[in-house]
């Protein structure tokens, strides 16, 4: 989470001496039909806040700088979150366009996926999702690799250091030309985590230190580009990553010596190519293998549990251009997946196999719709097609305002563990069960303005999202001794999001700023009468994130602000989470020599030392501190080439804070 | 309002927001809710009888922190509360006129129920170890086990003896099908009594005879059983069986007067200790869903149940009178798993 401003800080410190007439680079527009139309409903998150937290995982970024909900444990412990008031299954994972969510619990660990290993983040809110993966009510979180085609070597080298024994080391190199890239990423973290706390759970309120809750990744990146044609590009990306972490005791229990801890281990492969026929065609097929293993040791109780799955995904893409004003884009997506457990009778075989399309019209300079198709079949039957529908409306010519709205059915599968559990004396799963169905919709007003000092989007969203036949376990049977999932509840969540964006230059002086805000209201509709319009447990009403941060001659001062209102912990909300707010302050400065660079930096972490809990009796750290020193050597490159490079990551920053 | 909320403020507490209970003691009885596993969120209430009023999260509203994870089970003797607190490893010891927190004995394990055997020691059974906890009372220590080679979970005095029932092989690999018998003076194991699978519940009638309810098992490999022992001789003097594997009795009571026995099957079940048969059908026919507890207050016979619901909202608490009449309904914490009565 410290780097962020070493990257910020050397891309920034390079745009300030290059005028913003500098043309983007091929890259930056290749042509895809759906980048040709106004996104709707997605948010990408920009490359420089991306390198910024370049230690953090998917849950730390998204919690720092989106809207986004997330549900954490605490530092190294696992997390969810809540897209727009749904729950932790109605958000998909998409890594290169192949969804990761774990079939078992139909949800993915967010703490799981580093962001070093990411060149792209991005939002599909409701709606926008569905034209890729199905379920994804609240919508889905895209992580993306791409190819710097301009590269010819760079090394970078980043070391950071921090409290609690906290230390990260990563080495990125890429090597290139016009017509092949590779890229190696290499990370190790590892902390003790072993944070002071004041203990308001005992009596007294000690002060004690977490235990038992060291966590440890090592993992690896391997990516191939490779352009066999000037319109074809082939794509190979291996990824192996190991995850160890201790599962520290609640505030009211003693830590016994005994370990209980988690391993998670993962494999992603991936091959992808790509064709672009002139520019009004684009075909891509892709496929990999995915393999994951998440082991569970519980020294006390016994627990060796391990569950093991397997997946060969398959996606095709086929986009045309059919007139200037009109685009087709078909796609499938099939996958075929393998769990093993002991919490399944055998191993269990699972197939998913969808058809998406989507239609894009221009109708007018100022207005556009796009109608999108899903249907899916998954494993044994045909879910109910799927339509959509957007559009997008920019009422003055002269002036960047814009309306759009969307509105979508979707719907959701029950899990492995929802289908298949066998019975283990306490539970077991239901084969009957239907799949979650529903709707999502929002209207959007924007407003965006680029001059040669200034540039800001202001951005407000109602949304509206309905679940029907929500799968929940419940006790069951004659004496109500086994646990089932079942359809039966519904979920109404609607919420207001406002952002702002604001990018002004002042001579030598550069300045960023952000600011998000969202409002949820989350309710079970088809509840018992005691909690009928209560807000869902752990849904915040309020979230907040904002940015403020200033470059001058190499400098960098930044000043990052997370706001959560209260959090209900009880179904019936007789019980909260009183609301915090905590604050980061980071100083960076970025030296170049010929053709190395350095930046170092200095981070405060909830600056005002504010205790807050995420989650209920789990403690979460105080003031803590992270040192980076990042040295990054472009032997191949020309200076002018590199500030050209850097000038683009700035200005691709702005374009796509504007979405 | 952002910049509000980043400003230093030790005044709020990062914890879990409760209403007040205002606690006021008196006669009535105690509602331990477990809460949910690893959330910590079970409370205690109490329904007090002399103004039919209920005090909720009285321990955390007393105290200004949690009981813990899971509490389970309470003991009471004379003014003071023994609160096994299952998932925190511990008991808490209270003065039941304030509830303010005496003491907490920790490092047990998986706590799930005690006898107080006197004013200086009690027993305290294990899910998760192969031996009763003994406590002194005086000192707030643990002095050590009774080795049973089992885990061990209700437990119960009669006849100068302790008997405690081997209900669970989860954590534990051993037959679970099994009444120990302890001597509470030289605090061992004297003897075994088998039964059916899973004994869960045990009760003494009016004739000092010990009942026995076992559920067979939870994967349903033998019939539920209900055993009369003569605590004297260690022998079983009677087996009645019930109709069919798929039952799963639990939660034995018995009435003040020592004539009536209680149990649940889903529904409320009674019978006479005269009895030798399974009644063929509820004494209280509960139709929303299945009972998750049961308690016979020992003083007047009011029947106590509890329905868990979903097991993540607050659960109901129905009181009956002894000729089965509803009198009195309301909600409690989540998950009221046991009662505990205070004269």
């Amino acid at each position: 989470m410290l780097l962020c401003v070493f990257l910020t800080g050397i891309h920034q410190g390079v745009c300030q001496k290059i005028p913003d007439t500098v043309n983007l680079p091929e890259l930056m527009i290749k042509a895809d039909a759906r980048r040709v139309h106004p996104p709707v409903s997605a948010m990408k998150i920009p490359p420089g806040i991306l390198r910024w937290n370049i230690s953090s995982d998917l849950a730390g970024i998204l919690n720092d700088n989106t809207v986004v909900s997330v549900r954490s444990y605490g530092r190294g412990g696992s997390a969810s979150i809540s897209l727009r008031g749904t729950m932790a299954s109605h958000t998909r994972v998409l890594w290169n366009g192949v969804n990761i969510d774990s079939p078992s619990l139909g949800q993915s660990d967010f703490s799981t996926i580093p962001v070093f290993f990411q060149d792209e983040i991005g939002i599909y809110f409701g709606t926008r999702s569905l034209s890729r993966v199905s379920g994804g009510f609240g919508g889905a979180i895209a992580i993306q690799n791409q190819p710097s085609w301009n590269d010819t070597l760079t090394i970078s080298i980043r070391s950071i250091a921090g409290s609690f024994e906290t230390f990260h080391e990563m080495l990125d190199i890429q090597a290139g030309n016009e017509k092949f890239h590779a890229r190696t990423r290499l990370l190790y973290s590892r902390s003790a985590n072993n944070f002071p706390f004041t203990n308001y759970d005992r009596p007294g309120n000690p002060e004690e230190k977490q235990e038992n809750a060291a966590y440890s990744a090592i993992g690896g990146q391997q990516e191939f580009y490779f352009k066999p044609a000037r319109n074809q590009t082939l794509t190979g990306i291996l990824m192996v990553q190991r995850f160890d972490r201790n599962l520290p005791p609640l505030t009211v229990q003693s830590y016994d010596g005994k370990t209980e801890k988690q391993e998670d281990l993962l494999f992603r492969s991936l091959i992808r190519w790509e064709a672009n026929a002139l520019t009004s065609r684009t075909i891509r097929v892709q496929s990999g293998f995915l393999w994951s293993s998440n082991q569970y040791l519980n020294e006390k109780a016994g627990i060796d549990d391990r569950n093991v799955y397997r997946s060969v995904p398959l996606n095709l893409e086929f986009i045309e251009q059919l007139h200037k004003n009109l685009t087709l884009v078909l796609g499938s997506q099939n996958s075929i997946q393998q769990l093993e457990s002991e919490n399944y009778a055998g191993p269990v075989g699972h197939h998913i196999f969808s058809l998406s399309s989507a239609l894009h019209y221009q109708i007018a300079t100022w207005a556009g719709l796009r109608v999108v198709l899903r249907e899916a079949w998954v494993q044994d039957g045909f879910s109910p097609l799927l339509p959509g529908l957007s559009f997008h409306v920019k009422p003055m010519k002269n002036h960047g305002f814009y309306i759009r709205g969307n509105i979508a059915g979707n719907y959701r599968n029950p899990s492995v563990n929802d289908l298949y559990w066998s019975y283990d004396g306490f539970a077991k799963g239901n084969p009957d069960l239907d799949p979650e169905n529903g709707y999502a919709s929002d209207v959007s007003l924007a407003y965006e303005f680029m001059g040669p000092d200034l540039t800001m989007q202001w951005k407000l969203t109602g949304y509206y999202n309905r679940i029907n036949d929500l799968i929940q376990w419940q006790p069951t049977g004659k004496t109500g001794d086994t646990w089932m999932p079942e359809n039966i509840n519904r979920v109404n969540a609607t919420g207001i999001e406002a952002s702002g964006d604001i990018f002004f230059n002042m001579g030598a002086v550069r300045t960023t700023s952000f600011f998000r805000g969202a409002y949820t209201r989350s309710t079970f509709d088809d509840a018992a009468e005691n909690l009928q319009d209560k807000q869902l447990i752990y849904t915040p009403l309020l979230k907040g994130n904002a940015l403020l941060k200033g470059e001058y001659r190499g400098y960098a001062l930044s000043w990052s602000i997370l706001y959560y209102g209260k959090r209900y912990t009880v179904a019936d909300n007789s019980r909260y989470l009183p609301g915090y707010g905590i604050s980061d302050l980071s100083l960076s400065k970025y030296i170049q020599w010929r053709t190395m660079e350095l930046v170092l930096e200095f981070r405060v972490n909830n600056l005002f030392d504010k205790e807050y809990r995420v989650i209920s009796r789990h403690p979460m750290p105080g003031r803590n501190y992270l040192f980076t020193l990042s040295f990054t050597l472009k032997p191949g490159n020309h200076e002018k080439n590199q500030t050209s490079m850097d000038f683009t990551h700035c200005n691709v920053d702005r374009r796509h804070i504007l979405r | 309002m952002l910049i509000a909320g980043i400003s230093c403020d030790k005044d709020d507490e990062p914890v879990e927001v409760i209403t007040p209970a205002n606690y006021v003691g008196g006669e009535g009885f105690f509602i331990i809710n477990e809460g949910n596993f690893g959330q910590a969120n079970g409370s205690l209430s109490f329904f007090n009888l002399d103004n039919y009023r209920l005090y909720e999260n009285i321990f955390q509203s007393v105290n200004n922190r949690p009981i813990g994870d899971i509490p389970s089970f309470m003991g009471i003797r004379g003014n003071v509360g023994y609160i096994v607190v299952n998932n925190s490893a511990g008991i808490e010891i209270v003065d039941l006129n304030t509830f303010e927190s005496l003491h907490h004995i920790g490092g047990l394990g998986s706590p799930r129920e005690i006898l107080i055997l006197n004013d200086e020691k009690a027993y305290v059974t294990d899910l998760a170890q192969s031996g009763l906890h003994i406590l002194d009372l005086i000192s707030h220590t643990v002095l050590g086990t009774v080795e049973l080679g089992k885990s061990s979970e209700n437990i119960i005095l009669a006849d100068q003896k302790v008997f405690v029932s081997n209900w669970s092989d989860y954590y534990v690999p051993a037959e679970n099908n099994t009444v120990q018998v302890i001597d509470p003076l030289t605090d061992t194991k004297v003897s075994e009594i088998p039964v059916t699978k899973e004994p869960n519940s045990m009760v003494r009638d009016k004739n000092g005879k010990l009942w026995v309810l076992c559920s067979g098992g939870f994967m349903g490999e033998e019939v539920p059983a209900l055993y009369r022992i003569n605590p004297a001789t260690l022998d079983i003097e009677g087996k009645i069986e019930f109709s069919s594997s798929d039952m799963a009795p639990s939660k034995l009571n018995i009435n003040a007067s020592g004539e009536t026995l209680y149990y649940l099957n889903g529904q409320i079940f009674r019978m006479s200790i005269q009895a030798t048969e399974i009644p063929s059908g509820p004494f209280i026919e509960y139709q929303d869903g299945a009972l998750y507890s049961l308690f016979v207050d020992p003083d007047n016979s009011h029947i106590i149940a509890s329905d868990a619901i979903d097991f993540q909202q607050p659960g109901k608490v129905f009181i009956y009178r002894e000729d089965g009449s509803l009198m009195k309904e309301f909600t409690a914490g989540i998950i009221p798993g046991s009662f505990a009565y205070r004269h």
